[in-house]
């Protein structure tokens, strides 16, 4: 439908993608913009590991200071990712904006060697960083869906996700190992961190191509109308199905309660889900190319609703414990990156940078009022009422969220 | 530019950039500290004069602080005379608090991926008698005077349903026995002489009587803070005033002085408050962020550790000194050097 005016060897490409389906044959793009955010994600994620004593034991400041850093740290930068994904569609200079959002958290990474140990510095440095993460999603995921055809957008996004869960996961690795070794060495963290930074920057700028200027519909205003309502509904069913998520940290701690295993471990929960996510995310992709996003996406919260059920359930703690941790990587797997790869099915080329963002803003806002929701639920009454209040929620949702994907999951290539 | 001269350069930057890191770290693992000044002589705490030093604590009040310069080891010195330094060659404390007969010493295990707390126990000598894990990250210690009830404070993520923000948790030692008593979480509560209960109850800063039964503490709840006092042999808080986080008891019992959110900035302000007539009075500037455990140096004085202006922490964290009555208005004077988490015992 979109057809833009992509070079000819980028059609080349998505041919090889379409008709051998295989992942080798994706746009360089999506393998290069994969690089970058495994490098970005590596270099920010070590820094966060480490932040926390940094702060409170190395530059001693105030526990209420640290408070804000880490709320700074939990939210995310939603309006700004809104911003910039308008912004990307306006300019359509894709590059130039991701390549903003990735340079400015390079800046707040050299900001913190600068800087040296300052508490002033840290959390204007630290919401920099949050500003450059919001800026650089959209036209990210813009470049995506612009660089592959339509066939190979799960595929593409699947393979974008796990190379960014792969640096989310070395990440905090790396910081901890220069710990070990490097008494107070946070200088040597953040030298680190910059040069990733720095090499991920320049993997960007030198080998991400700007995807050809994309024109618009002849017949633009009827099909907009009619593709603004099929999109509408994508939008609504990521808030809704947000609305229905527990927080991941409610699904750990559960875990560790009924295993009664020391806290000291819970990180091996925070690094088992994503090892899982990684694994599946690509190879979902392409059963979401090959079946449907919008089936998969059902999955992926059929998955999330199994967690709700195993963590209720009477089974052995580690039956709980390893399906729960199973089930949380393959929900994640079937839905962060399959709901970008339906959004821009749904999208025409120039509505990519804001319709993405929307997407995700859509379930990262719906995520939130949950756990607000889920907090209340927990103030005025037991965890397990909680719980089944949730689980009757997301049925609720996924009945809600079948009819307004019908037409996806009817008309959906099989 | 070609392709080729792009790709080129691409790999120069690389080579810079992976270069420039590893002779930043090869530099960098050949000094020894960064936080600390290792040359500064660590006394032990056996030696002759330390300990005749350690005896005179009955003729007069001693302070023992963390030194910035020695990695949070302890240091000692006499009240009256703040400027003659004794650092000693202890463990490495995030946070300590002592009575007369011992202390409580916080120390981060920081090779975990999520690095906790363990309280060391030290008896008169800072040698450490046993140890427990804490469950999160040290933020607070304090002891009873007479050194037999202990009390920690420690960050836990994750802790609460209801939002992945950092809570608190307090928990009350018998330095006897070396043994956890309990969870100030088990305590029940009574406000206007009714039971007061909600799943959110949050207890932090603790400070004791001198009976080593009773104490006072803050409780959190709904956002809004609660001066209560707690009965350790009866498991029992009672509300007592509104507003008031963080308190710390004068050795004759007559004050506590608090801190309070500032009303024009973010951050606190330390408070006085007459336990008998209830008034209350701001006694730091406005302008200074406090947020620190406050310790009595005589029943009209207070220290307190604060970090002014940037650099290493041995030179921007220090004890400074306020006067609380109410006709000495806001005041701050400097008292210790490179110091932190102060403990007067008398």
């Amino acid at each position: 439908v979109y057809q833009s005016g992509l070079s000819s060897d980028l059609r080349r490409h998505n041919a090889d993608a379409t008709v051998r389906g295989r992942i080798r044959g994706l746009h360089p793009n999506i393998w290069f913009l994969g690089i970058t955010s495994l490098l970005t994600d590596m270099s920010s994620e070590m820094v966060v590991a480490v932040l926390p004593v940094y702060a409170l034991y190395f530059l001693h400041v105030t526990p209420a200071t640290f408070g804000v850093i880490d709320g700074l740290q939990q939210g995310g930068a939603s309006l700004v990712k809104l911003l910039s994904g308008l912004a990307t569609d306006r300019t359509r200079r894709y590059k130039t904006i991701a390549a903003s959002g990735y340079v400015a958290s390079l800046l707040s990474r050299l900001g913190l060697l600068v800087a040296g140990p300052s508490a002033t510095w840290l959390t204007p440095l630290v919401a920099l960083d949050r500003v450059g993460k919001g800026i650089r999603t959209a036209p990210r995921d813009a470049i995506i869906s612009l660089s592959v055809d339509r066939a190979a957008f799960g595929a593409a996004f699947g393979v974008h996700r796990t190379l960014d869960t792969i640096g989310a996961l070395l990440g905090p690795l790396l910081g901890f190992a220069v710990l070990l070794q490097i008494r107070d060495g946070y200088d040597v963290v953040f030298v680190i961190s910059v040069a990733l930074a720095a090499i991920a920057v320049a993997v960007l700028v030198t080998f991400v191509r700007q995807p050809a200027a994309v024109t618009p519909e002849p017949d633009a205003a009827g099909l907009e109308i009619a593709v603004g309502r099929r999109f509408s509904r994508v939008a609504i069913s990521a808030a809704v199905l947000g609305l229905a998520t527990v927080s991941d940290s409610f699904v750990y701690l559960s875990i560790q309660r009924l295993l009664g295993f020391p806290v000291e471990y819970l990180p091996l929960l925070y690094v088992a889900t994503p090892a899982v996510y990684l694994s599946f995310a690509t190879p979902v992709g392409r059963i979401a190319d090959r079946f449907g996003s919008a089936r998969v996406i059902i999955a992926g919260y059929l998955a999330m609703l199994m967690v709700y059920l195993t963590l209720g359930s009477g089974l052995p703690p580690m039956v709980i414990g390893i399906a729960a941790v199973v089930l949380l990587g393959v929900f994640y797997a079937a839905t962060d990156g399959v709901f970008a790869a339906l959004a821009s099915a749904e999208l025409p080329a120039e509505r990519r940078g804001s319709g993405l963002a929307a997407v995700s803003t859509a379930n990262d806002v719906g995520r939130m009022f949950a756990s607000i929701l889920f907090g209340w639920l927990w103030t005025t009454g037991a965890t397990a009422d909680a719980l089944r209040h949730f689980q009757i929620g997301l049925v609720v949702a996924l009945c809600v969220v079948a009819v307004l994907l019908w037409p996806m999951l009817r008309n959906e290539r099989a | 530019m070609s392709g080729r001269v792009r790709v080129t350069l691409f790999w120069i930057f690389v080579v810079v950039c992976v270069g420039g890191a590893i002779g930043y770290i090869r530099w960098r693992v050949g000094i020894p500290s960064r936080s600390a000044d290792l040359s500064v002589p660590l006394y032990a705490p056996t030696q002759p004069d330390v300990a005749a030093m350690l005896d005179d604590i009955g003729k007069g009040p001693h302070l023992f602080f963390q030194s910035s310069r020695a990695y949070g080891r302890i240091g000692v010195v006499k009240a009256a005379n703040p400027g003659e330094q004794w650092i000693l060659d202890t463990l490495e404390c995030e946070r300590s608090h002592f009575g007369k007969s011992g202390g409580l010493c916080l120390v981060l295990n920081r090779e975990t991926m999520q690095p906790r707390a363990h309280a060391y126990f030290l008896d008169a000598r800072f040698q450490p008698l046993g140890r427990l894990d804490l469950a999160g990250l040290p933020i607070r210690a304090r002891v009873s005077p007479d050194g037999k009830l202990g009390a920690s404070t420690v960050f836990v993520s994750g802790e609460n349903y209801a939002s992945e923000d950092f809570t608190t948790r307090t928990t009350l030692f018998d330095l006897s026995t070396r043994q956890a008593i309990v969870d100030l979480e088990k305590f029940t509560v009574e406000r206007d002489g009714r039971p007061f209960s909600n799943v959110d109850f949050n207890f932090w800063g603790v400070t004791f009587r001198q009976d080593s039964n009773r104490f006072l503490a803050t409780l959190g709840t709904g956002g809004k803070r609660f001066l209560v006092e707690g009965d350790v042999s009866r498991r029992h808080f009672r509300v007592i005033a509104d507003d008031v986080e963080c308190p710390s008891l004068s050795p004759d019992e007559r004050h506590v002085v608090f801190k309070r959110q500032r009303a024009r900035a973010a951050g606190w302000q330390l408070w006085a408050m007459n336990l008998d007539t209830r008034e209350s009075w701001a006694i730091t500037e406005d302008q200074q962020d406090i947020d620190d455990q406050v310790e009595w140096l005589d029943d009209t004085h207070v220290i307190y550790g604060m970090v002014l202006g940037s650099g290493l922490p041995e030179q921007s964290l220090s004890v400074w000194k306020t006067r609380i009555d109410q006709a000495a208005g806001k005041n701050r004077e400097f008292f210790l050097r490179s110091a932190w988490s102060p403990a007067v015992v008398r």
